[in-house]
């Protein structure tokens, strides 16, 4: 059975403009110890599937429409707040973007660490200091029992980032869900934080979610990776696959902007023409159709399915780009 | 700041510590020298106000010798006495017990009322904030004064009825005396708390929106902690300016309430009575004048510069390390 099991997840925006697909069924499967990458530009949803599975969609405007995220036996879809509290930080925790503004600036870092460990583990005052020394010191910040006097400010960018996973794994959850969280810092302190990150994932074993727009960071955490496109998953594949024979024009894309170091000077960097689709049209077709070099009449007429076309690698397209025909339809 | 030699033996010093916030603002306000004058001078007026009448006569401020009215300072009245032959002395330091006093405890009731009240109402939005918005206009629409009347004529004769009510259970406990203090508390506070009820609102508002406050759901946090240890220090800063702007707003409303006849009922003195009586007799007896008036400045700034001094101590991110 798998740890996380998310299923037809629908989350719209009711807005005075009309309703946004933000996430237009989405479903995955998180097993044990695994990590699943989600990769997509800006507005793709990707962020919001996060935000629905801990319930931190701001409600109105928000709306989760339909679906299940099955975890460890409980729907959390479905649990109240009061659930879903005794869930967020001690089952499933959660790490953001930007670590300068993801600390209260008020509060020392210790107070923060040991907030959680004294409200969900009943740690004594000193117990949880103590768990919060070893935390801090696992994350790679020295003299830690120290630092935990110290205010967020009194930390860097990468420091706080590190500040931010321990306090995240401070009560060992069996899922770290990390929304683009090297997105804000510099690529060395990137570097870093990503070895820290596959380290604890080696010695702690927890489950990760990895959210990012960053392709090359995918590649090289990622067990498995899902595309998402306007609220969609395109493709889902195994790393290697994905990066080996992608199969949704989107992700051609996508890894065709990558720059190349190898080779002479580099060239012009790629991009993708045109613009992501306004989320509140109807999916009645493919969202990718106005910007893809493969679209046929068959795309603008109905949105495809994710659909196996390999072993562990599915896609969702009208288009096979291997034999460069339309796909069969059955 | 330029008097701690910034070592680095001394640096480790106050990490190995363990600086509390309050420790750490208490290191930083110790510097201000203007606030920390500020304080004292409070402290001495506070301890002068409350502790000094415990040396001096049961009617030291309403003992009226007529023969020596409009006494000059000096000799037997160090300020002189007023037009009824009154220690003008005694009289300050009465004034200034109730001033204190309607200025601190006013403030207080506002203070509880606004945070509790704005932070409400910033974190949750919508709906919620909507109504509890509109209840605060209505409230700031009606006539402060014509307010005030209201409560304090209808009432007026609750004081005696709940003395009454303690009487038939053969209780001696009686509320009547103090009941005209505690209407002004009450009116002061329940006006008070409107501004600071939108300030509160607004900065928690733009709070919310803030990563760490999303972070602190995302750890369980239950939402009582999240806005009471997590938003209400992080306001604190705007809150205590206000607050500091509050007390002396407050100690003028309470003059103006008795200068109407429904604040302090005379012959208890307040500062704002003190200083009525003096601007009638100006020319006679300026000493009925000067020395409550700028006992009553002096108070005012002092408040105003330990707002100051309090203000930049408390916001971690001024301390130079």
């Amino acid at each position: 059975m798998p740890l996380l099991d998310v299923n037809d997840l629908t989350t719209y925006f009711h807005t005075r403009n009309g309703v946004v697909r933000a996430v237009d069924g989405v479903s995955f499967q998180l097993e044990k110890g695994e990590t699943l990458g989600i990769v997509g530009e800006s507005g793709s949803g990707k962020s919001v599937t996060c935000m629905s599975m801990l319930g931190l969609i701001p409600q109105p405007p928000g709306r989760i429409e339909k679906g299940t995220a099955h975890f460890d036996g409980t729907d959390l879809l479905n649990c109240s707040q009061k659930e879903l509290q005794t869930i967020r930080g001690r089952r499933i925790a959660m790490i953001f973007q930007d670590p300068m503004t993801s600390l209260n600036p008020v509060l020392t870092v210790g107070y923060q660490l040991t907030e959680a460990l004294r409200l969900h583990k009943r740690m004594s005052k000193k117990a949880a200091r103590a768990r919060a020394v070893e935390i801090l010191e696992l994350v790679g910040i020295p003299l830690a029992e120290k630092r935990l006097n110290d205010y967020p400010h009194q930390f860097s960018g990468g420091m706080r980032q590190r500040v931010m996973i321990a306090i995240a794994l401070s009560c060992d959850p069996k899922v770290l869900i990390a929304d683009e969280p090297t997105t804000a810092l510099d690529v060395t302190i990137q570097a870093q934080i990503l070895d820290l990150v596959k380290r604890l994932r080696k010695e702690l074993g927890m489950a990760i979610v990895w959210v990012t727009h960053d392709l090359g960071v995918v590649a090289s955490l990622a067990d498995r990776v899902m595309v998402m496109y306007s609220g969609f998953i395109v493709e889902r594949a195994d790393v290697e696959q994905l990066y080996a024979e992608p199969k949704h024009p989107y992700t051609m894309a996508l890894l065709a902007t990558l720059p190349e170091v190898e080779g002479e000077r580099a060239t012009r960097l790629e991009s993708i023409e045109g613009q992501p689709p306004d989320q509140l049209r109807m999916p009645t077709s493919c969202p990718f159709a106005p910007r893809c070099s493969y679209a046929f009449d068959r795309c603008s007429q109905k949105n495809p399915l994710l659909e196996f076309v390999a072993e562990g690698h599915e896609v969702a397209c009208w288009w096979d780009v291997e034999k460069n025909t339309p796909r069969e339809v059955s | 700041m330029s008097d701690t030699p910034p070592t680095k033996p001394n640096a480790t010093d106050t990490v190995e510590k363990g600086e509390s916030l309050w420790v750490g603002a208490w290191h930083r306000l110790r510097k201000n020298k203007m606030a920390l004058a500020g304080g004292v001078f409070i402290l001495l007026l506070a301890g002068l106000s409350f502790i000094g009448p415990f040396f001096l006569e049961g009617d030291y401020y309403t003992n009226t010798v007529l023969e020596d009215k409009l006494t000059a300072p000096g000799g037997e009245y160090t300020l002189g006495t007023d037009h009824l032959g009154r220690d003008q002395l005694g009289r300050i330091i009465k004034g200034g017990q109730i001033s204190l006093l309607v200025g601190l405890v006013a403030t207080f009731v506002s203070l509880t009322i606004g945070i509790g009240y704005g932070t409400i109402s910033g974190y949750f939005g919508g709906k919620i904030d909507s109504v509890m918005m509109r209840i605060v206009d209505i409230l700031y629409s009606l006539p402060f004064v014509i307010f005030v009347i209201l409560l304090m004529v209808f009432a007026k004769d609750l004081g005696d009825s709940i003395d009454e009510w303690f009487r038939a259970r053969g209780s001696e406990f009686s509320i009547s005396g103090q009941w005209n203090m505690l209407l002004l508390f009450v009116a002061i506070g329940a006006v008070e708390w409107l501004t600071m009820a939108r300030i509160v609102r607004g900065q928690v508002m733009s709070l919310r929106r803030q990563e760490f406050i999303e972070a602190c759901i995302s750890l369980g946090l239950p939402t009582r902690r999240i806005l009471f240890r997590h938003m209400v220090p992080n306001i604190l800063g705007p809150v205590i300016v206000y607050t500091t702007l509050t007390i002396p707003a407050v100690m003028l409303l309470e003059a103006f309430l008795s200068f109407l006849g429904l604040g302090v009922q005379p012959p208890t003195p307040s500062w704002g009575l003190l200083i009525k009586d003096g601007a009638d007799r100006m020319r006679e007896a300026w000493w009925m004048l000067v020395f409550p008036g700028a006992l009553f400045a002096i108070t005012l700034f002092s408040f105003n510069f330990v707002g100051d001094g309090l203000r930049d101590a408390l916001d971690p991110k001024t301390s130079k390390d």
